[in-house]
């Protein structure tokens, strides 16, 4: 706690009010002059300070306070970081390998910087693992959330985003009570560059918004058995695929009339002044096609195993799941992670929060659809003008993508955010849905922009069109946030990630009640509990059996555990070693209830000592009562796959 | 020490001997070796397997090899149809063999052919494993009862015979009832006819984790024909973790997505679509699950000729596949996809009475019943024991009584057909069956299409303008690619392109064009061009037309001579 900032309270303390807030505030009374007796309560302080008095006063606060220099914050966010970074701009591959670096070096004891794979283009893939990393507890057995970012390459802020994740979690871990709770009880995972080939490809070969959308191992697109032969040109020269036009006195576009730069269709009856055709490039193959085989093409977000399906059903889907290297090695990782119960897939754009099924014939289970439904509607809350929506009902089907993957065959509560929504231009629910209005984007970009989105018409000459002109929005605007609204985005889509983060599975031994019945037999009753919102398992993988169920377990405690040692990491250690050879201490039963009082409780007949429990809910808990021969102290355990563990001895 | 373990594994072998004359790794990789001499042949590696085993590959072929139209032959798709590998090799060997008779010779030229004979080797290998038991997966310890224990309750050779066959109890509330005919065959009680059970069966072994299941989790591997994408059964057990999750499942397949000359894939595998061609229906949404009309109408052409090379008799319809390698040929990786079992259980009359009339299959010394009861239940098995009498196969182990620890006090009898028996046939019939499907891919590879320009003009317009038109046509049986290869753009279409000279410009192209898929037996496609000339005139210009899946043709043309028309 800081002096000087409670120190505006003390001229609250000559009021009634003056009792009560002395006690709160406690130790601002060094500032006071004379705090009020408490044996005369009514009694207003008198007005006694002098000017002399009140400036020596003044003198005394400003000497403390450079003696003790706490940075004024805004709150929210670290002051004097150790790793400065501008947050209202992006990165590419270097400058970001170098942030990731200098972190690493920063917050040893909390960051992890690990390279997964090398890409086809040679870059490395990053994954950033950030827990306590010195508190002796597995990583395997803390419940842990997946943060990733750049899975379509050109959708820019993602990176940002969780690079600011990781950052934030870093700088904020030893000002944030909150946030070193919850680095303390969790793993993250965060993989802010999915294809850095291909982000480099965006930012600095000529492209579109749009592209290149997945990775850039060459492909026969067109079937013509050459590769990538047949992609945009940069005709103008300026690093940014637009659109073309050819003057036409029978076109089908003109002018708006308000912003002349954009392109309207022309009535019918009108007749309009300019032809479009098509996006900036030329038939370079001379196939009669423009632009039909160019970088890539497969979509890193179709290429995972559930209802996968080929490129002629649904464009992007390559050979089969995971024939990409770089999509494998994070499948790869995820598989091996099973103590991921959480996960956040970052795209843009449009503002929504979205769930699977993605395709029409999936579906999802009832009771997790409910668990989605609460942190969603909280996500709505914290991200103005996004949408929480399911995949299939609300936007376009698709097969093999990465988050209804991660719910169906992993299952894990998985989310996917569409960063970035027309609302947030002008704050208002008129600017399209998903996709702004294009009225709204010129506006937006002639009065906050300052015309700095649009690359304007200039005529050039091409090979198939003759005179034609070339413009329109460049690649860094239409999906993407303009640099002040940067860290805004980071910072919400970040803090409703965390919200997901808290809420996933955590495993406690609540209480172990012990009652002697008569010599050697006594009755053990352990509550479990697990506080959050999701279920250590979901209907999802209770039903396929993904994850293994959770186990409650007692044995004798061998000896007095020392302090402290009881709650955290004695619990792995003692289920890892099982069951020790004690012929003086047996288990005879294991009864299992929801309720205390054991109504019709399940009657555990294989294996007493180390009960199977299919899955605890969320904000819930479970009552499991032995029989056993042997005085404690018995130590009881719960082991769950996503829900962490915890182990208590009994008094 | 070792002579000893030796002498334990034949004296099994002795009482078991199914697969003589089969090969197993060692003997299969000489085998390919001794092939690899031929100046037609080159074996080379896809890939080495967990177990650290190659997946072989063996080109035939002359020339440029992978700029030809291919023929890819994969044998033992499923591991424990292990004659498949002997078939493809000796389909393999008649190439290398018969390339000087003249036919051969030419389709050599025209033709490559790729024969994958053991796609799973470490899957295969498990044949020879003691105690005998049918594989179904490569070496990957998996979690068949998905309890998250991997491989906890194997089953147990309980008599000793070196083989896993079955154990029946003998139980009332069994499904399964003794054969009138034949007490070793079992068959399911009727319980509207008012019988009721004798036995229930399980696999031979013991309950190794006390569960109350028998033998639920041997930890059996991936299979090959359950990993691929098409129809895959996801949580399944030999599925995989995910499709196409195994190391000799990708190779195989960037094997062929990189081989775009690949036209047709014939497999021995347990799904058939040559005796028995898939169906066309109703496509779900935009996903195809039936086979096209029209590509079901050229399959069963081959599948005639197949039903009259083999000469076999029919056999049971196989039932669909989930993940298979087959299936997935046609669906995605659209190619022409050929499958059969190869070979099946003919059906077989009961031998003659022998002299010895007293003679009885249980030894039990009962009679044998005098007069058939015309019970049908159980046929299939009683027909197969016709088939082993008749080959003098030792092929079934009588139902011996054994003391079994989880059914102490109960009747416990283990015996049945041994592994792998009914799968393969005798290696004597390899050479015939190889023949058989020799002959067949030579009569797939005379249906193949036939590229060629069979019209190409060139006229002179004037003013240096001339106008070329080509017509590109297929005289070969099978459609340039079918119709799902047409549609996936898996097979690469036909495309066709008029080389300029220097300093011609095209008026009307585009130069080079993809073209609409060509039927077979003369199915034909046109294409022109238009394109001014310098005043210096060129000698001539060129079309050709070409896929790789297909082959290629070009035609020269003069352009003074249509000048001068």
């Amino acid at each position: 706690m800081s002096f000087a900032s409670n120190t505006y309270r003390s001229r609250f303390l000559v009021g009634a009010l003056a009792l009560a807030i002395a006690a709160l505030v406690g130790v601002a009374f060094v500032f006071i002059a004379r705090p009020a007796p408490a044996d005369e309560p009514d009694e207003p302080p008198a007005p006694t300070s002098s000017r002399e008095e009140a400036a020596r006063r003044v003198q005394e606060r400003a000497d403390a306070a450079a003696a003790n220099r706490e940075p004024y914050r805004a709150v929210g966010g670290p002051k004097d970081p150790k790793v400065p970074v501008r947050w209202n701009r992006f990165y590419d591959y270097a400058e970001m390998t170098e942030i990731l670096k200098k972190l690493a070096a920063a917050y040893p004891e909390i960051v992890k910087l690990e390279s997964i794979a090398k890409t086809h283009g040679g870059h490395d893939l990053w994954v950033v693992t950030i827990t306590n990393h010195q508190d002796g507890v597995p990583e395997l057995h803390k419940s842990a959330m997946w943060i990733d970012g750049g899975l379509h390459p050109n959708e820019t802020q993602v990176t940002e985003i969780v690079l600011y994740s990781i950052w934030y979690l870093a700088e904020m871990y030893s000002i944030s009570p909150e946030i070193k709770r919850m680095v303390d009880e969790r793993v993250f995972y965060l993989a802010p560059m999915m294809n850095p080939d291909s982000r480099e490809a965006h930012f600095y070969q000529p492209n579109n918004r749009h592209k290149p959308r997945g990775g850039m191992r060459p492909v026969d697109d067109d079937g013509d058995g050459l590769f990538d032969e047949d992609g945009f040109d940069d005709l103008d020269g300026d690093g940014h695929i637009t659109v073309m036009r050819v003057a036409d006195e029978n076109g089908t576009h003109l002018p708006h009339p308000k912003f002349p730069r954009l392109m309207i269709e022309a009535k019918p009856g009108q007749k309009g002044t300019y032809r479009m055709v098509g996006e900036e490039g030329i038939d370079n193959d001379g196939d009669g096609e423009i632009n039909e085989d160019g970088d890539g093409y497969y979509d890193t977000n179709r290429l995972w195993p559930w209802l996968w399906e080929p490129e002629y059903v649904q464009k992007g889907g390559y050979w089969y799941p995971f024939s990409v290297h770089e999509v494998r090695v994070f499948g790869d990782f995820l598989m091996a992670h099973p103590n991921i119960s959480g996960s956040q897939n970052y795209h843009n754009t449009g503002g929504l929060i979205v769930r699977g099924p993605a395709a029409a014939i999936d579906k999802f289970q009832k009771a997790d659809i409910a668990i989605y439904d609460r942190l969603a509607k909280q996500g709505e809350r914290m991200l103005p003008g996004y949408k929480y929506i399911s995949q299939s009902n609300s936007l376009y089907e698709s097969y093999g993508e990465t988050i209804t993957w991660r719910y169906q065959m992993l299952g894990h509560v998985s989310l996917l955010n569409e960063t970035f929504a027309p609302f947030n231009f002008f704050g208002t629910t008129d600017a399209g849905y998903i996709m702004p209005r294009p009225i709204i984007v010129h506006e937006f970009d002639k009065y906050l922009l300052f015309d700095d989105a649009f690359s304007d018409w200039q005529e050039i000459d091409h090979p198939q069109f003759g005179k034609v002109e070339v413009g329109g929005l460049r690649k860094n605007f239409g999906r993407q946030p303009p640099s002040f609204m940067m860290e805004e985005t980071c910072h919400r889509n970040m803090a409703f990630t965390l919200y997901h983060a808290d809420q996933m599975p955590k495993v406690s031994v609540q209480s172990i009640d012990v009652a002697q019945v008569e010599g050697e037999l006594y009755q053990v009753t352990a509550v479990v509990e697990n506080d959050r919102i999701i279920p250590t398992r979901l209907a999802v993988d209770v039903r396929r059996n993904i994850s293994p169920p959770d186990v409650v377990s007692i044995e004798r405690a061998a000896a007095e555990p020392a302090a402290g040692e009881a709650k955290q990491d004695g619990a792995g250690q003692a289920a890892e070693s099982g069951p020790q050879a004690d012929d003086s201490f047996r288990v005879i039963t294991a009864l299992v209830s929801d309720s205390a009082w054991f109504p019709e409780p399940r009657d555990v007949k294989r294996n007493p000592q180390a009960v199977e429990i299919a899955t605890l809910g969320g904000n819930s808990v479970k009552y499991v009562r032995w029989l056993v021969e042997g005085a404690g102290p018995y130590r009881v355990s719960i082991k769950s796959t996503k829900g962490g563990r915890d182990s208590q001895v009994s008094e | 020490m070792l002579a000893g373990s030796m002498f334990a594994v034949d004296s099994a072998a002795e009482a078991a001997q199914p697969l003589e004359g089969y090969d197993n790794y060692e003997a299969f990789r000489a085998r390919v070796e001794e092939l690899n001499q031929s100046e037609l042949i080159t074996a080379t590696s896809l890939a080495k397997t967990l177990e650290g085993r190659d997946v072989m590959l063996l080109t035939v072929g002359t020339g440029e090899v992978h700029q030809k139209p291919a023929l890819v032959v994969v044998g033992n798709v499923e591991a424990a149809q292990l004659f498949g590998t002997h078939l493809a090799l000796g389909i393999a060997k008649r190439f290398a063999q018969q390339a000087d008779q003249e036919k051969v010779h030419d389709l050599l030229d025209r033709y490559t052919i790729y024969i994958i004979p053991r796609p799973s080797p470490d899957a295969a290998e498990k044949c020879f494993a003691t105690p005998r038991r049918r594989p179904v997966g490569n070496a990957r310890k998996t979690d068949d009862d998905r309890d998250h224990q991997f491989g906890e309750d194997p089953p147990e050779d309980l008599n000793g015979d070196g083989a896993i066959t079955l154990m029946r109890v003998a139980d009332e509330t069994g499904p399964l009832r003794s054969h009138p005919d034949d007490p070793r065959v079992m068959f399911a009680a009727d319980r509207t006819k008012g019988e009721s059970g004798q036995w229930r069966t399980y696999v031979e072994g013991i309950d190794n984790d006390k569960d109350g299941k028998f033998n639920e989790d041997a930890g059996d591997g991936v299979a090959f024909n359950r990993n691929f994408t098409f129809r895959y059964r996801y949580f399944s057990a030999g599925a995989g973790p995910h499709q196409v999750s195994e190391i000799e499942t990708r190779a195989i397949a960037d094997f062929l997505f990189e081989r775009t000359n690949v036209a047709a894939v014939f497999a021995f595998t347990p799904d058939d679509n040559l005796r028995h061609t898939w169906t066309t229906g109703k496509n779900p949404r935009n996903i195809p699950v039936h086979i096209d009309a029209d590509d079901l109408r050229y399959v069963s052409v081959l599948g005639k000729q197949y039903r009259q090379r083999h000469g076999g008799q029919e056999f049971p319809k196989a039932a669909a596949g989930s993940g298979s390698f087959s299936e997935w040929v046609y669906y995605h990786y659209g190619r022409w996809s050929l499958a059969s079992p190869g070979w099946w259980i003919p059906q077989t009359d009961a031998p003659a009475a022998e002299a010895d009339a007293t003679a009885d299959h249980n030894g039990n010394g009962n009679e044998p019943s005098k007069t058939p009861s015309y019970e049908n239940r159980g046929a299939d098995d009683i027909n197969a024991l016709n088939f082993l009498a008749a080959h003098d196969i030792d092929g079934f182990v009588d139902w011996t009584p054994i003391e079994h620890p989880d059914f102490p006090g109960q009747r416990v009898e283990v015996g049945g057909f041994l592994p792998l028996v009914r799968d393969n046939p005798p290696a004597a019939q390899f050479e015939e069956l190889a023949e058989h499907h020799y002959h067949f891919l030579v009569d797939v590879l005379g249906k193949m299409p036939q590229l060629a320009i069979q019209e190409a003009e060139v006229a002179a317009l004037g003013g240096g303008v001339f106008r070329v038109e080509a017509t590109a046509i297929n005289r070969g049986f099978l459609p340039t690619s079918s119709v799902i290869g047409y549609r996936s753009k898996l097979a690469q279409r036909v495309q066709i392109a008029l080389d300029l000279p220097e300093g011609a410009a095209l008026i009307r192209g585009p130069q080079r064009r993809r073209l609409p898929r060509l039927a077979g037996s003369g199915g034909t496609a046109t294409h022109s061009w238009l394109f001014r000339a310098d005043s210096d005139l060129p000698a001539g210009v060129r079309v050709r037309a070409w896929t790789p899946v297909v082959g290629e043709d070009e035609v020269e043309l003069q352009l003074e001579e249509a000048a001068t028309e």
